[in-house]
């Protein structure tokens, strides 16, 4: 086995653990943890609120129709003490912001989900929130 | 060497996200790094910003762990709540954790909730700033008695403390019973007599224990599994070099309106038109 891929391999396991276990205040059990969701999408809206800072983007689907999405956040404070200040998130997720947004979908099919990952045009994970 | 240090790598995240799957399914927060100091420190004061770090949310150490025999009239209830975390757990949607709505957490909820909490002693007595939901409450130490039948219930009920050698015992009564004992739904009536048992045990550990009497709900007192609190410095909460706890305030204008509405609910098929 390369040691560099194994090195490389363990730290993108920890950093994508990282951001999986933001999800809290009991809504997890909303969620599909067994299924991860890569969207494309495009930001309409972001909200720095408490206790949950949401997510709301636009997903065009196989047939090209604009699928609403909206997704769940960890809470301002776990986000400001991992660095991301209010500033800084509303300046990468600006609406019309392309993203590339990883989410755990509902469990009742609808387009909701709990965010898992974020990463903008230039591959930059963002918005990585501490578990809480 | 290379095999070895990659097979110890390999063991070694294993370990870590071993842990951290147990620490998001408690909710335990693995904030404190720092070592232990060993500075001296006076077990009769508690001033200073706290964080239960050890422990379960819950009042055992999970869900289901050493509950006492339910009354019919506490089974009844029990039955009836549909609480968002634990065994029982339904989508928050479905649920009715009033907390949902950013209503009170109560006590003692919002104890088991791992955010700090500045204690502050005033002659008369000790005040508990909780940073999550922004709650305060006060516990006497003037020498009055909690009142035994008291005109209007109260989320955070009455309390009064005292010394017990060196602990710190605040006995409260007078609680508004639509609070839960903790997330999973225990509920309690509001003839719950409530005691907490604080002891510092060293400049940055202290330990609680909560102790509930409510015959109307529970056969026998539920004392609950022994939680750690830890000491935090500025460093370790305040944000953007403000000294200070944080405002964690759960406004219905977002938490109801957008959160509830736009995300919650539609997780949990419920969906707004």
């Amino acid at each position: 086995m390369n040691h560099k891929f194994v090195v490389g391999l363990c730290l993108i396991v920890v950093l994508a653990f990282s951001i999986s276990i933001s999800a809290h205040h009991g809504t997890n059990i909303s969620y599909d943890h067994s299924r991860t969701l890569v969207l494309k999408g495009i930001v309409t809206e972001f909200r720095y609120s408490n206790p949950h800072c949401q997510i709301y983007f636009d997903v065009k689907d196989e047939k090209g129709d604009i699928q609403h999405w909206a997704g769940e956040l960890t809470s301002p404070y776990n986000l400001a003490q991992a660095g991301w200040s209010r500033r800084r998130s509303e300046k990468e997720l600006q609406p019309g912001t392309e993203l590339t947004i990883s989410v755990w979908p509902s469990k009742a099919s609808t387009t909701a989900g709990v965010v898992t990952k974020i990463t903008n045009s230039k591959g930059e994970q963002i918005l990585s929130g501490r578990a809480e | 060497m290379r095999t070895r240090f990659m097979t110890v790598l390999i063991f070694a995240m294993m370990a870590i996200l071993s842990s951290s799957a147990a620490l998001a399914q408690t909710g335990q927060v693995a904030r404190r790094v720092k070592p232990k100091s060993n500075l001296p420190f006076d077990p009769h004061d508690l001033s200073g910003v706290w964080s239960r770090t050890g422990g379960d949310r819950g009042m055992g150490s999970r869900p289901g762990v050493n509950v006492p025999p339910m009354t019919p009239a506490g089974q009844k209830l029990f039955d009836a709540s549909r609480p968002g975390y634990g065994p029982r757990a339904v989508p928050p949607a479905t649920g009715n954790d009033i907390v949902g709505e950013c209503n009170p957490q109560g006590v003692p909820r919002l104890l088991f909730f791992p955010r700090p909490v500045e204690f502050i002693h005033l002659p008369n007595r000790l005040i508990q700033v909780f940073q999550w939901h922004r709650a305060l409450r006060e516990i006497w130490t003037d020498g009055r008695k909690v009142p035994t039948d008291p005109d209007t219930l109260r989320w955070y009920g009455y309390s009064a403390g005292k010394w017990e050698g060196d602990e710190f015992v605040v006995d409260s009564f007078g609680f508004d019973d639509r609070t839960w004992l903790d997330q999973y739904g225990y509920p309690h009536s509001d003839q719950m007599k409530l005691q907490e048992r604080y002891h510092r045990i060293d400049h940055d550990t202290m330990e609680m224990t909560v102790i509930v009497n409510d015959p109307k709900i529970y056969a026998k007192p539920w004392v609950s599994e022994k939680k750690t609190w830890s000491l935090l410095s500025p460093e370790e909460y305040s944000l953007d070099g403000w000294n200070a706890l944080a405002e964690e305030i759960c406004a219905p204008i977002d938490e109801v309106d957008n959160f509830d509405k736009r995300v919650r609910d539609p997780a949990g098929g419920v969906v707004h038109k």
